[in-house]
């Protein structure tokens, strides 16, 4: 500062060696002055680049935790859901795990392409979306994969209800860009009783149920643990109908 | 190599060193504010001082002699060389869009195998440096060393003056071609500003234009960070916060724009150099205390061991004028460093630009933004 000091005493000098005392008190009035302004002006910028910087944090979570093409939350999110609902059902509330598998998905993607596929994709969201209460969870955790979690459910009977509800409202055709296309789902379930369940296992019964429904005929569901006679009846079709709607 | 200084003023004319100088200089350079080359008629009087040297000059919004900035003089450097020889290549321009062109033109003018520095000095309002320095490059490629200025006028954006081997006047190009494997140069350039935020790529741009940055208005990020200070500086004494830019394919070549001007209609920020589409950008922000340090860097890249060649040094400053409105009285701490770093005995000249021409990493030379250049030149002992 001493240098900076001496430059404006040597503003402030008249040609006359006399020191013009208020021109140097303006002087160094304007470096304070100046200095408050760049203080300013970083404490500002570091503000606004500190909000903008958690905004995108927070878009970044939200994406980091989404599927892009539904907008469910993902395998990863589905993944802390299923952690937390464990932890409530081995306190006692009820949980369901529905895995949700279309059947012969594959074949609308090779005949009609990945972009009618993905359409589709988003229509079976959101008609999981419809069947399900608020409280429910869906995500996509998988191309043609889907999970729920059941909370608070009332016993096995309730998720069964919930599977072939699911089966009912997949399996009716869905209408995109001209073409009538039915696809049928598999569902396993998995319900959590007792006080020591883990999130893998109930998975893993799902998954097996999963099996289960898609060796036993497609477009339908079977529960973990429970063997009996299921309907026999077709809820729909278990190949995959693709027609050019007609207007 | 011998290098004087002397200079002019409104009131006391030429000093009596101009008197005592070597009439045999190769190359005259001066530097001043636009009244003042208007007031002292400079290259007549370096003519008839200086029959055969390459005489250029130009205007800046500040002049930069040694350690101080003066704003109502001419500073005159006159380089008397043993070994190496001056070339001149000048061109006119009307209109930005020529500088391409002339780039190339002077380039071509200048190309030989002992070429080693060329100055440039260029009207900061009619010439597009950006275009420039690519014709340039595309005449000359990574070698030589290329580094100059854009001339600049007291921030009212009416008329830059240049100098080449004719009296001053807007549009014109001067380029120096220095020759020979006797010359030694140092080059440094830096700016001292702190990216910050997050990286936005450039979604919309045209030349030096830019309207938008990730799909979203250019101008309404720099309204949500100024706040009415953008419209208030931008009116009159230019904006605060410059964008580093880079290339995705080579993100460590970082280059400075600092914006010139903004408009509401259709919204979009002008900047002092070209920012192509794709490219990605952050903002940077400055404090006096980090550019003052950055000169200090620029120096020492410039430096020439005291023990290479013989005779005096001399070292060409460019600084952007946009350093000086951020550092305000402190300005001259960034000429004390360098001062400091190049030792006393250095003869240092130059001016506050519109633009620093200087070469990037990759040898290429381009326009740069609120940076310190800095070029040291001497032969050579014999």
């Amino acid at each position: 500062m001493h240098r900076l000091l001496a430059r404006q005493i040597a503003r402030a000098t008249r040609a006359s060696g006399e020191l013009d005392v208020g021109a140097l008190i303006e002087l160094v009035d304007g470096a304070y002055a100046e200095a408050d302004v760049e203080r300013a002006r970083s404490d500002r910028a570091m503000l606004l680049t500190c909000e903008e910087m958690d905004a995108l944090h927070d878009e970044l979570r939200i994406l980091a935790l989404t599927d892009p093409l539904t907008g469910l939350p993902n395998r990863s999110s589905f993944a802390d859901s299923a952690l937390r609902a464990v932890g409530r059902a081995n306190r006692g509330e009820n949980l369901a795990v529905l895995l949700i598998d279309l059947d012969r998905f594959k074949t609308i993607n090779d005949s009609l392409g990945h972009a009618m596929g993905d359409a589709l994709l988003c229509e079976v969201a959101e008609r999981l979306r419809g069947v399900l209460r608020r409280e429910d969870v869906v995500a996509r955790i998988g191309g043609d994969e889907f999970a729920i979690l059941q909370l608070g459910c009332d016993d096995p009977s309730g998720a069964e209800d919930l599977a072939r509800r699911l089966v009912q409202a997949l399996v009716l055709p869905y209408f995109i860009r001209g073409y009538e296309l039915t696809v049928g789902a598999s569902v396993g379930v998995a319900t959590a009783c007792g006080a020591d369940n883990a999130p893998d296992a109930l998975l893993l019964d799902a998954d097996r149920a999963l099996y289960r429904a898609k060796n036993e005929g497609r477009c339908t569901w079977r529960m973990h643990g429970i063997e009996r006679a299921y309907p026999s009846e077709h809820l729909g079709s278990t190949s995959v109908r693709l027609r050019k709607a007609i207007s | 190599m011998i290098v004087s200084e002397s200079l002019w003023n409104q009131a006391a004319g030429w000093d009596a060193r101009l008197g005592e100088i070597g009439t045999d200089a190769q190359l005259v350079m001066y530097f001043g504010s636009r009244d003042a080359l208007r007031a002292c008629s400079p290259y007549e009087v370096l003519r008839s001082r200086f029959p055969a040297a390459t005489i250029v000059g130009c205007s800046g919004t500040r002049t930069i002699v040694g350690s101080a900035i003066e704003e109502d003089v001419v500073a005159v450097a006159t380089l008397t060389f043993e070994r190496t020889s001056v070339r001149l290549a000048r061109a006119l321009v009307g209109a930005p869009s020529e500088s391409y062109a002339a780039g190339m033109e002077l380039g071509a003018a200048l190309r030989a195998d002992d070429l080693v520095a060329a100055i440039v000095l260029a009207d900061g309002l009619l010439v597009d440096g950006s275009a420039l320095a690519s014709g340039m490059n595309r005449a000359l490629g990574a070698r030589p060393l290329i580094v100059g200025g854009m001339a600049s006028d007291p921030r009212d954006y009416t008329e830059a003056l240049v100098g080449a081997n004719a009296s001053p006047q807007s549009g014109t190009i001067a380029v120096v071609g220095l020759y020979g494997s006797s010359l030694l140069v140092a080059h440094g350039r830096a700016s001292g500003w702190d990216a910050f935020g997050p990286r936005r790529r450039v979604t919309r741009s045209q030349g030096n234009v830019v309207f938008e940055l990730d799909g979203k208005p250019a101008y309404d990020l720099y309204e949500r960070y100024l706040g009415e200070e953008l419209k208030s500086r931008a009116a009159s004494d230019g904006v605060v916060i410059p964008l580093q830019i880079a290339s995705p394919e080579r993100p460590d070549a970082t280059l400075v724009r600092a914006p010139l001007a903004v408009d509401d209609g259709p919204a979009s920020m002008t900047f002092a150099g070209h920012v192509p589409e794709g490219w990605i950008a952050r903002l940077m922000r400055g404090s006096s205390d980090r550019l003052i340090l950055g000169a200090g860097d620029a120096a020492r890249h410039a430096h020439l061991a005291d023990d290479a060649g013989a005779g005096d040094t001399f070292a060409f400053v460019v600084s952007c004028a946009g350093r000086h409105q951020v550092m305000g009285q402190r300005t001259e701490e960034e000429l004390d460093v360098v001062g400091s770093e190049l030792g006393a005995a250095t003869t240092r000249l130059g001016f506050y630009s519109f633009g620093e021409i200087a070469p990037l990493e990759t040898g290429a030379c381009e326009v740069h933004n609120q940076t310190i250049t800095i070029t040291s030149f001497r032969e050579a002992a014999a």
